[in-house]
């Protein structure tokens, strides 16, 4: 991308810059009510593209108070941006970054010894993650299990999206990168470090898409002490508008951003058609989004278009999920973006709704026209079912069970054995293990799982690699054939989704809940993906491998 | 049960506590790892929440989890409760003046329990940087999933206060 794309891109929060590097701002971010800013952007060029990954501090200003918080910048960026820059890509690009993580401990409880500090270390250890693209997961591709300390070299990430030529290419829409280091990946996720990727493809071409304004939108829920510092500790759920407490205990605020904002104004004209992407890039909380006295015509979820646009009053989007859509300005006036209330299963009732932006419509009426027809989406393969499975998901958060067999957040707290985790969240009764295989699939296969919800919390499920299309909700067959890479499972209720594991991707990955607090405490699971023929079905968990 | 649980508890704490005041009277090896950073003079002021997981009673690392408060800031706690009732102890409770209580919905996120039990508290008004602080309650009836986190059926969490200004 040229430097005059980088800055237009940037829009005004460059053209403040100066004012607030006084002030020690990395990246000049908007009070209450300023205009949602455009992010950053990179593009990749003739089907390839590299550049740095660099996490670094900067001091942040959302809504009234100064944060501090780590930041992704690309390479060619001065400042990190927060939420990180938009990747855009092509199916068949190869695209590499470098990840550099330059993190320091922050959010520090006072009174916390050097002990108490070093015990805690992993919270700085790092990596990155592509959220719903179909590539590698082997080591230097979408491998989560790397991992990257503060100060050590480089780390090499390359990933090859799938074209045209493997029969499966990429579906053009949003997805995500955001770090993945079991154990710290929800406070990374509290420190806004997520980015979005469009991949840009067919549904790019329908006219009228073409022809309206695009807006990439990244929520965020940022949990900061009064020190705008995410705190760097235990954590424990409670009740009430910010739903977590850290142990030690320190006062904390959730702050609900659209990238990077606290409630700013989306400017839309009555008649025009606008493009929203929008990614739920929270750890924790449920977005039942709405935009008040407009409707929601959804063209695509979780990155893959539809074959025509829904109509819709709400989207819900779990933590993870993405939700693209047009939307049509009404008559003049001021309408609230709101994240409706909404009962996901936390302790202390439904979360509370929650104005997270104006839409402001204004200026001279036009009539612009919406599609009536997108693009033809990815089919379920016509090939029998290899495998049902059932998978069960079961929170613990009395605080009062044994520590289970797991590498979580607790570990980094330096408990030893006579101390109980905070919480421990379990998938088929056991926590995450990095030297488990809790599955072997074999690639080019159909399978069924069966998603058991035993609490009230709504776990959201999320496989790594390939999407899935809900065949069944409590048993009951549904006809939709929507792909997803996140479904929150219904509370005390369970889910079918149909798999199709692509013949051209194997390795190890993992699936596990999308509420990342409860990733971290265990609800994470390995996956093996076999090469196509062989036959694993009968190996033991301890065998990673794919034949006998 | 309470009233067993609650003397038992008392000759611990007074061994504790003392323990906790030597600990700060000759400051503890290592604790020079954090600086104490300053928190606007505007910002508002949410609580201190505790929950059961920050119970010290009968923890054998309750030495090491001693809060830290700063100055004017507000504190609550947090229990699961329904059909468990938890009460302020405050004879057994020191520096904390109690400021309100209710009980939230919060149905089948803990076996045995239907609410959240929410206790608001004041530092004391002659509360200043060093004093030693605690806040004590107590329920009768206790579900069998929280025996194992407040085996009592006593919640305590000790504090020191600073105050960094």
């Amino acid at each position: 991308m040229r430097r005059r794309d980088f800055l237009r891109q940037a829009g005004a929060a460059v053209g403040l810059a100066p004012a607030l590097q006084a002030l020690g701002v990395s990246q000049a971010l908007a009070q209450a009510g300023q205009l949602l800013r455009d992010l950053p952007e990179l593009r990749s060029e003739n089907g390839y593209l590299k550049t740095e990954l660099i996490i670094e501090m900067g001091r942040f200003q959302v809504g009234g108070r100064m944060l501090h918080l780590p930041a992704y910048r690309f390479q060619h960026m001065d400042a990190g941006s927060l939420p990180g820059p938009t990747l855009r890509i092509k199916p068949g690009d190869k695209f590499e970054w470098d990840l550099i993580n330059r993190m320091v401990p922050t959010g520090i409880p006072d009174g916390a010894t050097q002990k108490q500090i070093d015990d805690l270390s992993q919270l700085e250890y790092t990596n990155v993650h592509t959220h719903g693209l179909q590539v590698s997961p082997e080591p230097g591709g979408d491998n989560v299990y790397q991992e990257l300390k503060p100060g050590d070299p480089p780390q090499p990430y390359s990933y090859q999206v799938p074209g045209p030529e493997t029969g499966r290419p990429q579906p053009a829409g949003l997805y995500w990168y955001h770090p993945h280091k079991h154990g710290s990946t929800s406070r990374q996720a509290w420190q806004g470090l997520s980015g979005a990727i469009v991949v840009e493809g067919d549904i790019d071409a329908v006219p009228e898409i073409a022809a309206a304004r695009e807006r990439v939108i990244v929520l965020n829920a940022l949990l900061v002490n009064p020190a705008g510092e995410v705190p760097r500790a235990g954590i424990a759920p409670n009740a009430g508008f910010s739903p977590f407490t850290s142990i030690p205990a320190m006062p904390t605020d959730i702050l609900l951003t659209m990238n990077g904002q606290l409630q700013p104004v989306v400017e839309l004209q009555p008649g025009e058609v606008q493009r929203w992407r929008i990614l739920a890039a929270a750890p924790h909380r449920f977005y039942w989004l709405e935009v008040e006295g407009h409707t929601l015509f959804q063209i695509g979820q979780d990155g893959v278009p539809f074959a025509e646009p829904r109509p819709v009053d709400r989207i819900l989007m779990a933590p993870g999920n993405r939700a693209e859509f047009l939307i049509k300005g009404g008559r003049a006036g001021t309408y609230a973006i709101r994240a409706v209330e909404y009962e996901q299963g936390h302790p202390g009732g439904a979360r509370p709704g929650w104005i997270i932006g104006t839409l402001e419509v204004a200026g001279e009426a036009r009539d612009d026209a919406l599609p009536t027809r997108l693009v033809t989406p990815p089919r379920m393969p016509d090939q029998p079912v290899a495998r049902a499975r059932t998978i069960t998901f079961k929170g613990e958060i009395s605080g009062g069970v044994p520590k289970g067999e797991f590498i979580g957040a607790t570990e980094h707290a330096g408990h030893d054995d006579t101390t109980l985790p905070a919480v421990q969240f379990y998938l088929d009764g056991k926590v995450f293990n990095a030297d488990r295989i809790d599955q072997h699939v074999v690639a080019g296969t159909v399978e069924d799982w069966t998603l058991v919800n035993e609490d009230v919390f709504q776990h959201p499920f999320h496989i790594h690699v390939n999407p899935f299309q809900v065949v069944a909700i409590n048993g009951q067959p549904v006809d939709d054939d929507t792909w997803w890479d996140v479904i929150p499972l219904p509370s005390k209720g369970q889910i079918t989704v149909r798999m199709f594991f692509r013949p051209d991707v194997t390795g190890k990955t993992v699936y596990h809940c999308h509420i990342l607090p409860h990733e971290d405490n265990g609800m994470m699971a390995n996956l093996r993906i076999c090469p196509p023929g062989s036959d694993p079905y009968n190996l033991s968990e301890e065998v990673d491998q794919c034949e006998i | 049960m309470r009233d067993m649980s609650l003397s038992a508890f008392r000759v611990v704490f007074n061994a504790v506590s003392l323990a906790g005041l030597a600990v700060l009277a000759l400051g503890s090896p290592g604790s020079a790892g954090s600086e104490t950073l300053p928190w606007p003079d505007d910002a508002v002021k949410r609580p201190y929440i505790f929950t059961q997981q920050h119970n010290v009673d009968g923890r054998p690392d309750a030495e090491s989890r001693i809060q830290k408060i700063r100055l004017d800031w507000p504190l609550q706690v947090q229990l699961p409760g329904n059909p468990a009732v938890w009460t302020f102890v405050e004879d057994q409770s020191v520096l904390v003046e109690p400021r309100g209580r209710t009980m939230v919905y919060s149905p089948n996120r803990i076996d045995g329990t239907e609410s959240i039990f929410v206790f608001d508290f004041a530092l004391a008004a002659d509360a200043k940087d060093g004093d030693a602080g605690v806040i004590t309650l107590a329920t009768e009836e206790l579900p069998a999933s929280l025996a194992p986190v407040m085996p009592n059926g006593v919640f305590v969490v000790k504090f020191h206060v600073i105050d960094p200004d």
